[in-house]
């Protein structure tokens, strides 16, 4: 009987949806390059091997629905503690701050940084690397934090997204650097009819010139898969404790971030779970009620691409609904 | 003319005394450490002189008192408890003074004991004149007690006093054959002595297996009257004819109360400080346990209270593997069924629990938490028994039976069928799509004895338990499927011999096997093995050896030696790889991994309880233990002392200090996945209380205490750097220590005919770093205040209320102030402000239990309705949060839960 009460108090709560947007919030983070390898088997001078690093930028993708106002924003370069934010008793630097644009038109203002090789980035990292058990040997991580706000806004009411980078050194010699993932396409088709009706679906945003949109009817379900290009689950080495090395080939996930409706699931793709299952690519999505709508409306629809080796990227497409 | 008569029925009572196993002694102490093994047998009573001016006043009175017999069963001292006045605390002084008792037993020796009794005086009308009374044999004891009568005559009348419902045999119970007045029979005032003529003329008092005889009775119609102060008078006619004679089966009805009523004053060693100890009748009555005898002992003080009720015994601020359970003497690993489920114990199976939340005793080691100690019941040789239980999450039986004179078994047994009806509350799968959740339980315990007689006693006590689940979910539309099994098992099977030893030293001698399983499998629906999987067996092997008793009249010896081999097998298909670097998201294919740990432990005690004076007894404890941890020796010597001062009849004082050592767990030291230089753990403990008890029904006991533990095992991220420059993660450390203070007290009434309970009250404050250079922070079950309310209470016809109230503080939170998104994730993190700084709100609930038992001659039924949180408060056990932490809402504990359950004794 008790496991019974257990059940009945386990799925409590009304949250709002994870995976719609209805305020501010940073959607996606990438950095480009996201990791970059150093060769520390000539020398493990700082200096000289900073000369190696190039400048990396780091861009976001933020929506402020419900709000038109401009955005005040931050950047700041630490090696982010435990809760993903800069503490200011360590080394940091604050990149870039002021005011942006109303990140929803189109095209999207670029909110952007960039982390240049210099000692700024040596603090941080040097920092970094005094914290790691394994000097370094899995990668010296740094990273950019970023604090947004409306303009005008109380800043206590601040959100914060953090990006991380990594330094590797060569170990082992043929270590290679992530890239960042890509997108090929994505097939929108009807999930009771086993793909026999699937139609490629554009990747552009709602508000794009010429924007190509999936029609659809309320409380319509269209699944939404993902068409991944050749070659983008990169082998790749990494160095073991014991002084050698294993060989993995990367998972991609997908995460889904939506306007409007609802979705069978915020993420897919990734690796197996507890009982073998290959988690799918696609994810369903389901048009709001159409008492919910006031006429018709564009969904914009957000995917986002990650690597397990702080590769990303984004993509939007977008849905439109009439009631 | 008026007829004096005396009711002995109280006496009977005496004869209880083995139903009291750990009835509290006065004075000095709220624990017994002895147990009676034979009652006090009255052999011979006195009737009092009624006093003449209370007789001429026509004054009745009701004397209660207490009776204190020594070794040999005479009467040393009486007491009046309830003064009458008139003369009558005189007479029924004087009279009991006369009493002569056939000794009562303690562990099987003669000892003192002090019981309780009423003496009644009752004037009755004198009965109308009547003819010549039948001759009537003279009312000599020849013989036993339990036969009337000249022994030269025949019986003619012979039987049995059979309690009903249990249909067990009684004795000491007062019977009596008379005439009737107004029979039209013979009569006589002298012999037929009327409904309260039990004291007079033909009586016997039955044997130990209730069996009485009279010898030589005319023929003739009489009544029989059987008395006893816990039963309902019997009183029946009966017929004795010339021809043959009668025999005769009598049924008392209980009063609906218990035995508990005698207070023992035994040769008691009490070796520890605070023990607390339940007896069966207070295990199976407390509301909002579902008449589990194992988590009443949640409602005591040292305990802290378990989210969701589940069964974790968090005594004192410490980790719940750091209290040891044992049964017998052996350790288990669990006392409950998972997920809030009950626990594995049959309450027929079980004879006393004690729980120790501190300074405990040495022959317990291995632990620097509490000690739950169980003993089992033995069987015995009255016949057939048993009992079955029904409620809507398991049923359960019991039987015991004599095989032989000196052989007898018992078994229990109980299975849960939750899964059989979880099918109509889940949500139906799609069509096409199969879907099965079974949460199994079950658990069983079988005991024998074997009767030695001088040479001793032997059981073997055989105790199993399971917790499985099964979980398919197969759907052809879906992507996924899922197909889960997990199982928790434990099996001990205890042998125990015992024996006197020369003087008053008894050995025991106790080997035991057990295993222990932890076993999961994952795997797809369709697949045709796990994919992953998970198992570990523990094969423990065990061994004790207890010499206690008297070594001189001020010195008591409790020593002995237990030995323990656990072998640990792990066998795993995980996906881990613990020597690549940053392996978080990766997909990694599952290996098998087959790990092993031994553990050789061999520990000696020993505890000495010296009577400094008549007041202060101190005990000092020295434990020497020598681990064998995967081939690596480690030892440790654990010095404690117990002192206790009887300041009075109702006052004692008692301290104790002590360290306690403890072994980290097996998989902790595993040479891949632990860290095989792990050492010790330690806890020091101190305490300082009283015990006060006012009388032999109310007693306070209260203490303060603090323990620090140290070198305690903790979770490491770790590395170190060889000398050719690899790295060895150092997986867990000894860096952590906690400490935790705090003061405890229950006020304790006894179990008397109708009513028993107990409020406790725990204050403390548990804090630990976990690592050198971390914060002081308070641990994750710190709850200042802990209160229990428990009372049950008979009003009569069967009935049997009760209640619980829980009060205590919530649980330490850790408070989340804001939250980062990681878009390297697509989640967020929480930030988190001074860890464990909040609480939850207090938690209170009121549980209630309402049983109606309906007694027959052969066995008894019952109904019962144990409802939990009858308030149906909202209690908060934790809080969850929304996806970026800005909105939270509370988990809650259980709403009104009422179970209804029938059960049977026979």
């Amino acid at each position: 009987m008790k496991w019974l009460a257990l059940l009945a108090v386990a799925g409590c709560g009304t949250f709002e949806d994870p995976n719609v947007v209805i305020d501010l919030r940073v959607i996606a983070m990438v950095a480009e390059p996201p990791e970059q390898v150093i060769d520390v088997s000539m020398t493990t001078d700082p200096i000289a091997l900073l000369q190696q690093v190039v400048p990396a930028q780091v861009c976001a993708l933020v929506s402020d629905r419900d709000f038109d106002r401009d955005l005040r924003f931050r950047w700041t370069l630490c090696a982010p503690g435990t809760d993903d934010r800069c503490d200011l008793s360590a080394p940091y630097a604050v990149l870039d701050s002021g005011i942006t644009p109303d990140p929803d038109q189109d095209p999207p203002p670029p909110l952007c940084t960039t982390i240049a090789p210099n000692g700024n980035l040596l603090g941080v990292v040097t920092d970094s690397l005094n914290n790691d058990p394994l000097n370094g040997l899995g990668g010296i991580y740094y990273g950019v934090v970023l604090q947004l706000g409306g303009a005008d806004a109380d800043p206590a009411l601040d959100i914060y997204a953090e990006k991380a980078l990594r330094l590797m050194p060569n170990i082992p010699a043929d270590i290679q650097a992530n890239h960042n993932p890509t997108l090929a396409g994505l097939v929108a088709s009807d999930p009771d009819a086993a793909m026999t009706n699937a139609q490629p679906m554009a990747l552009n945003a709602c508000d794009a010139p010429g924007a190509q949109k999936l029609e659809v009817t309320p409380r319509q379900k269209v699944r939404l898969t993902p068409i991944e290009p050749a070659g983008v689950r990169e082998t790749y080495v990494t160095p073991t404790i014991d002084g050698g090395e294993r060989t993995f080939t990367e998972t991609i996930t997908y995460q889904w971030v939506i306007g409007d409706g609802t979705l069978s699931s915020g993420t897919s793709g990734g690796g197996r779970d507890a009982f073998g299952n290959l988690a799918p690519l696609f994810t369903d999505f389901t048009a709001p009620y159409a008492a919910d709508l006031t006429g018709p409306e564009n969904i914009p629809v957000w995917i986002v691409v990650r690597d397990e080796r702080l590769g990303a990227a984004w993509y939007e497409a977008c849905i439109h609904v009439t009631p | 003319m008026l007829r004096v008569v005396l009711a002995l029925c109280a006496l009977c009572a005496i004869s209880r005394a083995d139903d009291a196993p750990r009835a509290p002694d006065a004075p000095t102490t709220t624990t017994i450490t002895n147990v009676v093994t034979r009652p006090p047998k009255l052999i011979q009573a006195q009737a009092p002189e009624y006093p003449p001016a209370a007789l001429a006043a026509g004054k009745q009175a009701k004397v209660k008192v207490r009776i204190h017999i020594d070794a040999s069963g005479i009467v040393t001292t009486v007491e009046v408890i309830d003064r009458a006045g008139d003369g009558f605390d005189e007479a029924a002084v004087a009279a009991a003074m006369q009493y002569v008792f056939e000794p009562a037993e303690i562990d099987g020796k003669p000892a003192a004991i002090v019981v309780e009794t009423t003496i009644n005086f009752v004037i009755e009308p004198r009965a109308p004149p009547e003819e010549s009374p039948p001759p009537a044999p003279p009312q000599t004891h020849e013989g036993p007690p339990n036969h009337a009568g000249s022994l030269k005559a025949p019986i003619t009348l012979q039987g049995v006093v059979v309690e009903r419902g249990t249909r067990k045999h009684l004795a000491g119970v007062i019977v009596s054959i008379y005439r009737e007045q107004g029979s039209g029979e013979q009569g006589s005032g002298e012999q037929g002595s009327g409904d309260q003529g039990a004291g007079r003329g033909l009586d016997v008092i039955t044997g130990e297996a209730g069996d009485f005889y009279f010898h030589g009775v005319p023929p003739g119609k009489y009544t029989i009257l059987a008395v006893d102060d816990r039963y309902d008078r019997f009183k029946r006619p009966i017929e004795i004819s010339k021809k043959e004679a009668l025999e005769v089966r009598l049924w008392m009805r209980p009063r609906g109360g218990n035995p508990y009523e005698t207070v023992i004053e035994g040769e008691r060693e009490t070796m520890e400080v605070t023990k607390r100890t339940l007896q069966r009748q207070q295990l199976t009555s407390i509301p909002g346990t579902f008449g589990d005898p194992i988590r009443v002992i949640q409602t005591l003080p040292g305990i802290q209270r378990a989210p969701f009720g589940l069964g974790l015994l968090l005594v004192r601020g410490s980790n719940p593997d750091d209290t040891g359970i044992f049964v017998d003497g052996h350790e288990v690993p669990s006392l409950f069924h998972f997920l809030g489920g009950p626990s594995i114990f049959n309450a027929e199976m079980l004879e006393s629990l004690d729980f120790y939340p501190g300074g405990f005793p040495g022959r317990f080691g291995r632990h620097h938490g509490g000690v739950v100690a169980l003993e089992t019941r033995p069987t015995k040789s009255d016949g057939i028994h048993g009992s079955a239980k029904v409620d809507f999450i398991d049923a359960g039986g019991y039987i015991r039976a004599p095989l032989t004179d000196d052989l007898s078994v018992a078994a229990a047994g109980r299975r849960s069928y939750i899964d059989a009806f979880l099918g109509f509350i889940l949500p139906a799968p799609a069509r096409g799509a199969q879907r099965v959740v079974t949460p199994v339980y079950y658990d069983y315990q079988a005991r024998v004895d074997y009767n030695l007689h001088d040479e001793g006693h032997a059981s073997v006590f055989v105790i199993g338990s399971s917790d499985g689940l099964h979980v398919l979910d197969q759907d052809p539309d879906a992507a996924v499927s899922t197909n889960l099994d997990s199982s928790v098992k434990f099996l001990r099977v205890i042998g125990t011999y015992e024996r006197p030893m020369a003087g008053d030293l008894k050995l025991t001698l106790s080997p035991a096997w057990g295993r222990d399983t932890v076993s999961f499998s994952g795997a797809q629906a369709e697949a045709s093995g796990p994919f992953t999987s998970i198992g570990v067996i523990n094969d423990n092997l065990s061994y004790r050896m207890r010499v206690k008793g008297k070594l001189a009249a001020r010195v008591t010896l409790d020593t002995g030696l237990d030995l323990l081999s656990r072998i640990t097998h792990y066998q795993a298909l995980v996906p881990i790889d613990d020597t690549a670097v940053d392996t978080a998201g990766v997909d990694i294919q599952p290996t098998q991994v087959f790990r092993g740990s031994q553990m050789f432990g061999m520990g000696a005690y020993l505890d000495l309880g010296i009577d400094v004076t008549d007041r202060l007894k101190l005990v000092p404890t020295l434990r020497a233990d020598e681990y064998i941890l995967d081939g690596v020796d480690r030892a440790s010597i654990d010095p404690r002392f117990v002192a206790r001062y009887r300041v009075d009849d109702h006052w004692t004082l008692k301290g104790y200090v002590g360290r306690f050592t403890q072994p980290p767990q097996p998989e902790a030291l595993d040479r891949r996945f632990g860290n095989p230089k792990l050492e010790l753990e330690h806890g020091m403990h101190y305490g300082l209380g009283y015990e006060w008890r006012p009388d032999h029904l109310w007693s306070i006991d209260s203490e303060i205490y603090y323990v620090a533990r140290s070198n305690l095992v903790i979770f490491s991220d770790e590395v170190t750097q060889n000398s050719d420059g690899t790295y060895t993660y150092v997986n867990f450390t000894n860096e952590a220590r906690n400490y935790s203070y705090g003061f405890e007290a229950i006020l304790k009434r006894e179990i008397t005919e109708h009513l028993y309970g107990w409020l406790s009250y725990t204050y403390s404050r548990a804090r630990e770093q976990r690592h050198p250079d971390s914060d002081w922070r308070p641990t994750t079950f710190d709850q200042p205040h802990v209160l229990n309310a428990v009372a049950s209470y008979k009003p009569g016809a069967g009935f049997e209320l009760g209640a619980r109230f829980q009060l205590a503080s919530g649980r330490p939170e850790t408070p989340v102030i804001g939250a980062t998104y990681d878009a390297d994730t697509g989640g967020y993190v929480p930030v988190t402000g001074a860890v464990r700084s909040v609480r939850d709100p207090t938690f209170y609930q009121l549980d209630a239990r309402v049983e109606r038992d309906w007694l027959f001659d052969r066995w008894t039924f019952g109904v019962y309705l144990d409802v939990i949180n009858v308030l149906n408060t909202t209690n908060v056990e934790a809080y969850q949060y929304d996806y970026r932490y800005r909105q939270r809402a509370p988990i809650t504990s259980f709403p009104i839960l009422p179970t209804l359950g029938v059960k049977g004794t026979w």
